[in-house]
């Protein structure tokens, strides 16, 4: 099913769309930054904003389109837990390949540092798997598309902007006071901007988001993410009523 | 004697209760219709025989055993839903290779169907460029194309033309024959009465009456099968 599932997706225009948009921002900041530092330092700011919205709203679109479908599948003699693992796995490897393979290709033709570029995908697609996933669990979950997008559009705005916008506020305020530790926990908990202070580590630009975390904390909270989103929607999958 | 038995059925979402305690026998070889009005549980009904959703209490039996014993129950089960939705850029060739795969048949056998529906020029073009009376023929194709012993419909006949439907009804009437137990819903009364040998009516959730077709007739006291049914609508 995971083959026909990934046909479907690779003949699908809007997937390309999507790629075409990161393959143009990657090539238009490669093209008009002053050096491949400042370049990947902007690509990391966008990828961090468009990824998330995309992987999630992509996610639960697919997920409301194909909702009859399911049911018909789940009339045949194939497990729920089959049924999910070939759909969710497949928008999971299209939304990441259409981020990874334009942006990771035009970061080798630029010939921008291989360790920080490597790190933007990797951190990148690894934040597209739990949004993709979270936008599965939404569309699960929430029987009303527009409900559930307008959900998804909430938790993204959250996640993405107002966590950030709080974290600096706290930064600034409270200063002077010992909260790294709490900030730390802070970043950490939050896959976008865990991905954010890992490539401002590698860029040297701590001073924006003075925390450190250790890199491999920053991908095993990543995969904690990823393996506590796709149980819950593994779960949800197998007792949904359709 | 093979039946389905529907046994004290009762789904409640949230603060409805969609279906009251439904009980009823569709037995095998015979067709059995399940109609009523809008809202009357009639597609939660069939979703619950169907493992779609779960029922809070009661049984979906087969033979005297519970449906849910028979393993991969869904291998007793052929399944029309009422609107075909199937990925739009996978082929009917495609799609019908799933549904193959999945139940260990052969290919040939849905494509000597899809040629009774005339399908074999849109075989391999994608689902998204066909009309919803051809994916109709699709769905008909991988219902009736299963070695099923239960055969659910779910309004089958909306969006076919007249050729179709005909064609649609002689192999209903085939499986008959061949011994599966047929449990179709439909709105269309002249549907019903071309095709059903039993009648299960629905309002709000309630079985109103469940027996064959002279039950019915003796019941309500009309001449035809549409006008016993039409005598429930009130109308």
């Amino acid at each position: 099913m995971l083959t026909y599932e990934l046909r479907n997706l690779a003949r699908s225009r809007w997937i390309y769309g999507y790629a075409g948009v990161f393959w143009a921002a990657s090539f238009l900041t490669f093209s008009f930054a002053e050096g491949a530092e400042q370049a990947l330092l902007s690509l990391t700011h966008w990828n961090l904003l468009a990824v998330p919205l995309v992987s999630a709203i992509g996610a639960a679109n697919a997920v409301y389109g194909r909702r009859r479908f399911d049911e018909f599948l789940l009339t045949q003699p194939v497990s729920r837990s089959a049924v999910f693992f070939s759909s969710a796995g497949a928008l999971v490897l299209g939304l990441v390949s259409a981020f990874a393979l334009p942006v990771g290709g035009l970061c080798l033709l630029a010939e921008s540092p291989g360790g920080v570029s490597a790190r933007m995908v990797a951190g990148g697609s690894a934040v597209a798997a739990v949004f993709v996933m979270l936008g599965t669990a939404v569309g699960l979950a929430v029987e009303d598309r527009a409900r559930g997008l307008g959900l998804l559009l909430l938790i993204w705005i959250i996640a993405s902007v107002v966590y950030d916008a709080l974290l600096l506020y706290a930064i600034a305020m409270l200063e002077d006071y010992p909260i790294e530790p709490f900030l730390t926990v802070a970043v950490w908990v939050n896959p976008v901007d865990a991905v954010r202070l890992l490539l401002y580590q590698d860029l040297g630009l701590r001073f924006l988001l003075p925390v450190t975390l250790p890199e491999w904390s920053v991908w095993a909270g990543l995969a904690g993410w990823l393996g506590a989103v796709s149980l819950c929607t593994w779960l949800m999958a197998l007792r949904k009523d359709y | 004697m093979t039946k389905l038995s529907l046994v004290q059925v009762r789904k409640t979402y949230r603060a409805v209760c969609a279906l009251h305690d439904v009980s009823f026998e569709a037995p095998a070889g015979q067709v059995t219709a399940l109609v009523g009005p809008n809202a009357s549980g009639k597609t939660t009904l069939m979703k619950i025989i169907l493992g779609l959703v779960r029922a809070d209490r009661g049984a979906i039996l087969w033979e005297e055993r519970p449906l849910a014993d028979y393993g991969r129950f869904q291998r007793l089960l052929g399944y029309m839903p009422q609107i075909p939705n199937f990925p739009v850029y996978l082929t009917p060739a495609e799609v019908t290779r799933i549904v193959a795969q999945l139940r260990g048949h052969r290919l040939a056998g849905f494509e000597h169907l899809a040629e009774s529906f005339r399908l074999a020029p849109f075989w391999h073009r994608p689902i998204g460029k066909l009309s919803l009376g051809t994916r109709q023929k699709l769905s008909a194709v991988l219902a009736l194309g299963v070695e099923a012993q239960i055969l659910i419909l779910d309004e089958p006949t909306v969006g076919f033309d007249p050729a179709a439907a005909v064609v649609f009804r002689r192999l209903v009437a085939r499986k008959k024959e061949e011994g599966a137990t047929v449990l179709f819903v439909s709105h269309l009364v002249q549907e019903v009465e071309s095709i059903a040998d039993r009648v299960v009516f629905l309002e709000e959730g309630r079985v109103r009456f469940a027996g064959s077709r002279p039950e019915l007739q003796a019941r309500t006291g009309a001449r035809s099968l549409e006008e016993a049914v039409l005598s429930f609508y009130d109308c």
